[in-house]
């Protein structure tokens, strides 16, 4: 598909460039003495051999610029027509995009229980039963990860109550039980 | 359709609102709820490790949050903020809030970050707590190298700039900086015996049995087990005073150096402007920890070099390495 | 010889032995069930509670726990195309195409009778030529490290082999973003403009968690509301059906015995570890086999290689952790720790001192295996239940273990907004046709490819003859150069069979 050809070789160009660029411009060296490749050396190439793909697959879709004239429109219809298709995954990826906002803002357990919900009445399911599953997950993390595993999540609104009057499997063990 | 629509759109108003009012709403609290009172501790102390979970700073850490979670009667919890050569977690430690609830392992490392010009943190963001561990370093060859002793190496390298090969760590890591001590100390040039930066002891070990340096210099423990399978010699400790478990190895002044040498060091220190009471009720603990047999015998397990400094004796300590080390990463063109 | 084992088999009298084996084998499950939540981190966190036991049980709850972790990074795998650990990701595609096409428990039941196997015979190797092994891997210095990695990334042509231009810019967009950080070599931080956090870099987890699931689960919301589960559910879809093991175990006799051997020895080398193994095993079956075209569209002899090799190789990284104290992997690394703790210091005293409690650890190496085979059977089984989740359960339960395992890794939030990036990078890649694997390849290799070109050449003074100094290194650059060539001449050979 031309169409996409041409999207993705814009994309890695823009990408080789701003490495490129960043790493023409730092004030790391290219190379050290004696010629030895320094910090610099292997970004160089890499963004240089990313430049020139891109351009390849530029050069690719020029050749058939006529044929993508004509598949643009179609694409256009295609994703009208399968509307579902784009607007459940931008809803996903936008919400998880807020998701990992308020994670540290108002803390791991109560971003991921409404997280949890709102995605779950989004696709379609009932309130009662994207509560219910909502608390399970918590559960579990709160289990897994907070109790066996001792992760320190970021609490700001329940705070440390959840990490206080501690139940440490550690001491149990140094006590011989 | 349509419908569904319209609650979707509410229900992605009504999420970004509450977000919104949520986030003001924990501001508030965090604002309200400061320590007014010197009762400490009453909630969970966080222990910031600055290297992965399993290493030998992080194995030291489970076990002092395990003995002050006895002393103190709060859960310590550690986590682990590893990445960029240990300026992560130091920079997480040093900016996070001096109420005392956040405590810091500080390692050798901080006190080269601003010399090197990686990140700016220094000894001057802690209120040093205490020195719990010192590990000198060594050099250390191949059993079957020609040299038998530090003079003779020395010689050589005099002898031969630029032809054998050093490695322990990177590039301006406390093994490092110890070759480039003891050369000085020889009065030979560091450049005389170049450095291989590596991520570790264990490759820089793994290199120097293979063939692709010539020297290591990083502590007697690392070293060990090789030492124990006849693959490599330790030819001198960078130490005042020899390594029990190594009674065989010299130490500089004894090979005929006029240096005491170096080590790496861990420590623990809060956040600068962390209360008084705080640096002392855990000194405190740390000082009855110390003594105790639990911990004597988890370091010498270990391999782990045990020393003591209270707050005052390793804030001197934590100034005076900052300055030493800092002409050593001049004088080897670092800087 | 025969007075040890029956002294180290007394010490598994006591009850504790098998009981700390049995959780840590049922805690590995969840471990590798959870994306994020890698073998290494399970046993790093587990380390201070041997502390308090008896060595046996300290040593061989992590020798127990690996074993698990790793072949249970596959359930996720099959059932949802997403690695549970890094081990997992040479074989995900396949594996999960495989579970679409046949069935997902099916699947399963052959990577777990493949698992075990391989993780029997890289203990045998572990056991029997433990110093053989480690005087070899201790011959390898960063130039041979150089070819060994070289050889590594060729694999990501192997795998693109339809169309290497795409492979080759995803090895590049992997490459370049490794290059982020404070660098192995000279230390300097570079990409970081000026932020402290980013000095860490793209961290390996986070980005590989994100590349794999995120758009896994794009492509389950798109028709979340037409269909209601993750794959049409047939008849007896979690039920037991050994006729596929019986096949496989025929006709990939070689296929396993070539790749566990390799991921033994690949494990064995300190720093390559089990995840190199099963990509390097994977590369090499496709390049040694008669179907190359079914590799990547589901093909079970793949499965079967990468499988067999990751589980070989946890055995092979104890070999010089145990016999020289170097750790061959992150996990040994941390198991290093955990003997010293115990009191017991890696090295040729340990075997000799403490020789019935080193033969007893060698038995649970075994014994660990054979468990895996009951657990394994029950986690499939359990596991299995997850495809009768509805999708609009299972997009945010996924996600949010995601998020929460990314975060875990290194208490980072960064760690997890770099999942959130690499996932929308990979659903851009993805559509575009890019193999997502090379990206997560690259994104291994390419440190170790630019810090083990650099110090070797900066220890021989800029001269590119140091590549080919070496009785080891001149052997792995012709393999690796036979790697990339011999394709084509198979090619010609064909066409000249036709001619005739």
């Amino acid at each position: 598909m031309n169409i996409k050809e041409f999207i993705g070789g814009c994309g890695i160009i823009a990408v080789g460039s701003f490495f490129l660029y960043a790493s023409l411009t730092s004030n790391l060296p290219i190379f050290m003495a004696a010629n030895i490749p320094g910090p610099m050396f292997f970004p160089v190439i890499l963004s240089s051999l990313l430049i020139i793909l891109g351009f390849t697959s530029l050069l690719q879709t020029a050749k058939n610029m006529k044929e993508m004239g004509k598949e643009l429109p179609r694409i256009k219809i295609r994703y009208l027509t399968l509307h579902n298709h784009i607007k459940y995954p931008s809803i996903f990826l936008i919400l998880s995009g807020i998701y990992i906002y308020s994670f540290p803002t108002i803390g791991c357990i109560l971003s991921t229980f409404l997280y949890s919900v709102i995605l779950q009445r989004i696709f379609g399911r009932k309130w009662r039963d994207a509560v219910l599953i909502s608390l399970g997950i918590i559960v579990i993390i709160y289990i897994l990860f907070i109790r066996v595993l001792r992760v320190v999540f970021p609490e700001p609104i329940i705070g440390d109550i959840i990490y206080l009057y501690y139940f440490s499997p550690l001491l149990l063990l140094k006590w011989g039980i | 359709m349509k419908n569904n629509e319209k609650k979707i759109f509410v229900f992605l108003t009504v999420t970004v609102v509450s977000l919104m009012l949520l986030s003001s709403f924990s501001g508030c609290v965090s604002q309200e709820a400061q320590p007014q009172q010197p009762e400490y501790p009453t909630k969970p102390i966080t222990l910031i490790c600055p290297w992965a979970a399993g290493g030998g700073t992080d194995r030291t850490s489970r076990m002092i949050a395990t003995l002050l979670e006895q002393e103190l009667g709060v859960p310590v919890n550690v986590i682990n903020k590893v990445g960029g050569g240990g300026t992560i977690g130091h920079s997480a430690a040093a900016t996070a809030s001096p109420d005392g609830y956040t405590i810091g392992v500080i390692t050798f490392e901080l006190s080269t970050f601003k010399h090197l010009g990686v990140a700016d943190v220094s000894y001057e963001d802690f209120e040093p707590i205490c020195q719990y561990n010192f590990d000198p370093a060594a050099v250390i060859v191949r059993a079957d190298a020609p040299w038998n002793s530090l003079q003779e190496l020395l010689d050589y390298i005099k002898a031969h700039p630029g032809e054998l090969k050093a490695s322990g760590t990177a590039r301006g890591g406390v093994w490092d900086l110890a070759r480039i001590g003891l050369l000085n100390a020889a009065g030979i040039p560091p450049d005389a015996l170049p450095w291989i930066p590596s991520t570790g002891a264990a490759p820089a070990l793994q290199e120097l049995i293979a063939g692709g340096i010539d020297v290591t210099t990083c502590s007697l423990p690392e070293a060990g087990p090789l030492i124990d399978a006849g693959k490599v010699k330790a030819l001198a400790v960078m130490a005042p005073e020899r390594n029990p478990a190594y009674p065989d190895v010299p130490t500089l002044r004894e090979a005929g150096i006029d240096w005491d040498g170096m080590g790496a060091w861990r420590g623990l220190a809060a956040p600068k402007g962390t209360p008084d009471y705080v640096i002392e009720t855990i000194a405190s603990a740390m000082e009855k920890i110390v003594q105790s047999d639990e911990w004597k015998d988890f370091m010498e397990k270990n391999g782990f070099g045990m020393e003591w400094k209270g707050p005052e004796e390793f804030a001197k300590f934590l100034e005076n390495d900052y300055q030493v080390v800092g002409e050593l990463i001049k004088s080897a063109g670092y800087a | 010889m025969l007075e040890f084992i029956f002294e180290a088999l007394k010490m598994f009298q006591n009850p504790v032995v098998i009981i700390v084996i049995i959780i840590a084998q049922l805690f590995g499950v969840f471990i590798g069930l959870t994306p994020g939540l890698t073998a290494t981190l399970a046993v790093a966190l587990l380390v201070p509670f041997s502390y308090f036991m008896d060595p046996l049980s300290g040593i061989g709850m992590i020798i127990a726990l690996e074993a698990v972790a790793i072949f249970a990074g596959d359930i996720p795998a099959v059932l949802f195309r997403i690695p549970g650990t890094p081990s997992s990701a040479a074989q995900t595609i396949d594996a999960y195409l495989l579970g679409r096409k046949k069935s997902p428990s099916e699947v399963l039941y052959v990577d777990l009778a493949f698992s075990t196997l391989g993780g029997i015979v890289g203990s045998l190797i572990l056991i029997f030529a433990a110093s053989l092994i480690a005087e070899f891997a201790s011959k390898f210095s960063t130039v041979e490290y150089f070819w060994l990695v070289v050889w590594g990334l060729s694999m990501a042509i192997i795998i693109s082999s339809e169309d290497p231009k795409k492979g080759f810019i995803g090895v590049l967009i992997g490459f370049l973003a490794a290059t982020i950080g404070i660098d192995y070599v000279y230390g300097f931080p570079r990409f970081t403009f000026g932020i402290i956090e980013v000095q860490k870099g793209i961290s390996f987890i986070p980005a590989m968690i994100g590349l794999f699931a995120i758009p896994e689960l794009v492509n389950l919301s798109k028709a979340v509301v037409e269909r209601k589960y993750i794959m049409e559910l047939k008849e007896g879809i979690g039920k037991t059906s050994f006729s596929l093991i019986r096949e496989s175990l025929g006709k990939y006799k070689s296929v396993f015995a070539r790749s566990s051997l390799l991921g033994t020895f690949v494990g064995a080398l300190p720093g390559a570890g089990a995840d190199i193994a099963a990509w390097i095993a994977y590369g090499l079956g496709k390049r040694l086999s008669k179907k190359p075209e079914e590799y990547g569209k589901g093909s079970l002899e793949g499965v079967v290689a990468a499988t067999s090799a990751n589980n070989a190789g946890l055995g092979g990284a104890w070999i010089p952790a145990l016999v020289f104290g170097i750790p061959g992997d992150s996990i040994t690394a941390i198991a290093i720790g955990a003997l010293m703790a115990q009191g017991l210091r890696p090295g040729p005293l340990l075997f000799q001192e403490n020789r019935v409690l080193i033969t007893a650890l060698f038995i649970t190496f075994i014994i660990a295996n054979i468990f895996l085979i009951f657990i394994g059977y029950l986690a499939i089984r359990a596991s299995s239940k997850l495809l009768k989740v509805p999708r609009n359960v299972l997009i945010p339960l996924i996600f949010v273990f995601c998020v929460v395992g990314a975060y875990s890794v290194n208490n980072s939030l960064f760690d997890v907004w770099i999942m959130f990036l690499f996932g929308v990078i990979g659903v851009l890649l993805s559509k575009w046709g890019v193999p997502l694997q090379t990206v997560v390849l690259a994104i291994i290799l390419g440190p170790m490819i630019e810090y083990n070109f650099t110090t070797s050449l900066m220890k021989s003074g800029m001269n590119i003859g140091v590549f080919f100094s070496r009785p080891i290194a001149v052997l792995l650059s012709i393999m690796v150069i036979f790697s990339w060539i011999l394709p084509s001449i198979l090619k010609r050979m064909k066409k000249v069979k036709e001619l005739k």
